[in-house]
């Protein structure tokens, strides 16, 4: 009965109209372009290897804070995102070797793990980009935190994996952004 | 017997880590040239202040930092040049006696507290259940001083027209007391593109 009023097609094409939104593809969301600049990504062992420990497994919690381990491979598959090219090396080439426009030195400045109710996970993490000479382009020294709480005995092993994925995921965010900006580089990819 | 173990387990299964959390306030910062002694070389200002007050340290740090043999510096680079950028490398800002260089950073803290940790074990002998949460205090306290330790502390960066850096530099103290007065601090910085660098040195 209420079909036949003029009011029926219109709101059951209204409906229609709703759930196509909702069904709708999201908008792509706006990718910055490439700096065009061929790079040098380098991992040093040290760097991969950068992590701390602590607790004796007695009186305190065994806790192992494996931050290089974590944050190198996730570098090494993101960063080339952000360049027309990267390769990737472990130890900085020697002045004029190599073909790179700029060489990024990333170095682990330090960790920090606080224990308490609310735990808090820093990694200081310093980038260097270099130009073939071997001479500082750009520097920025970013922060990567993360909070997570420290849960019991039996959950504590678990919060900090949690802990420290997420410093690691909040500094490669960071360094992604801050080499996105660095006027060094935006000037040399002109 | 047994009961009292169960208990204590499960005391030790949900016991929060800590109960208190440390507040450390920031260090408040003035304008590069505000500082006693500050020196401006190409447009780029330098000033620092030592903080060598124990109350002070105690108060931004949590800890007397010169009871460990460390003397923190606030840095502050102002660059005021119109368009040059430079680079300041944390390990380019050193401490000096004589031509000599002294050992800046190296572990100001531990972040361990061997009291606590003396304590805990002292607690679990004795199955002290207070114990251990005063000792979980103690040490959670020792890892918080570190952490604001680190975050004051002084980074490395590119300083563009109109930008600014600040933080501590830990100077080590050397042991000679009459060493000491010869202290100096050299904050090196380069101007970008070049393989030259300015020298800031300032008496601490």
């Amino acid at each position: 009965m209420y079909c036949r009023s003029v009011l029926c097609p219109n709101l059951v094409g209204l409906i229609l109209l709703v759930f196509a939104g909702m069904r709708a593809p999201a908008t792509a969301q706006s990718v910055p372009p490439k700096l065009n600049l061929k790079a040098d990504l380098v991992l040093t062992t040290a760097f991969c290897s950068a992590e701390i420990k602590r607790g004796n497994g007695w009186t305190t919690a065994k806790e192992r804070f494996p931050v290089g381990e974590q944050l190198c491979p996730l570098l090494a598959a993101d960063l080339p995102s952000l360049f027309a090219s990267m390769e990737k090396s472990d130890k900085v080439p020697a002045q004029n070797t190599t073909d790179a426009d700029v060489i990024l030195v990333p170095k682990i400045g330090d960790i920090g793990a606080t224990m308490g109710r609310k735990q808090e996970l820093v990694v200081v993490l310093e980038w260097t980009a270099l130009d073939r000479a071997g001479r500082p382009l750009w520097v920025q020294t970013i922060e990567g935190t993360a909070h997570e709480k420290a849960g019991n005995g039996f959950s504590h092993g678990k919060h900090i994996r949690l802990l420290n994925d997420a410093a690691v995921r909040d500094a490669l965010a960071k360094s992604e952004e801050a080499i996105r900006s660095a006027p060094g580089l935006l000037k040399l990819a002109q | 017997m047994r009961r009292l173990e169960w208990l204590l387990i499960l005391f030790m299964a949900f016991l929060p880590k800590v109960l208190f959390a440390a507040d450390f306030p920031e260090y408040p910062a003035k304008a590069a040239k505000e500082y006693s002694g500050a020196i401006t070389i190409a447009g780029l200002t330098v000033g620092v202040e030592p903080l060598a007050d124990p109350a002070a340290q105690k108060r931004y740090f949590g800890a007397n930092l010169s009871e460990k043999g460390f003397l923190p510096v606030f840095v502050v680079i102002e660059n005021g040049s119109p368009g040059e950028s430079f680079i300041l490398m944390r390990e380019d800002v050193g401490t000096y006696v004589g031509g000599e260089q002294e050992p800046t950073s190296g572990e100001v803290v531990s972040g361990r507290s061997r009291f606590g940790e003396d304590y805990m074990l002292l607690s679990a002998i004795t199955l002290s259940i207070g114990g251990m949460a005063i000792a979980s205090h103690f040490m959670a306290k020792a890892t918080q001083v570190r952490q604001n330790v680190i975050k004051k502390e002084l980074r490395s960066s590119t300083l563009s027209p109109s930008q600014m850096n600040r933080g501590f530099v830990y100077v080590a103290l050397p042991p000679d007391p009459a060493k000491r007065r010869y202290l100096r601090m050299r904050v090196r910085v380069t101007k970008v593109g070049t393989d030259q660098p300015i020298d800031f040195e300032f008496p601490i």
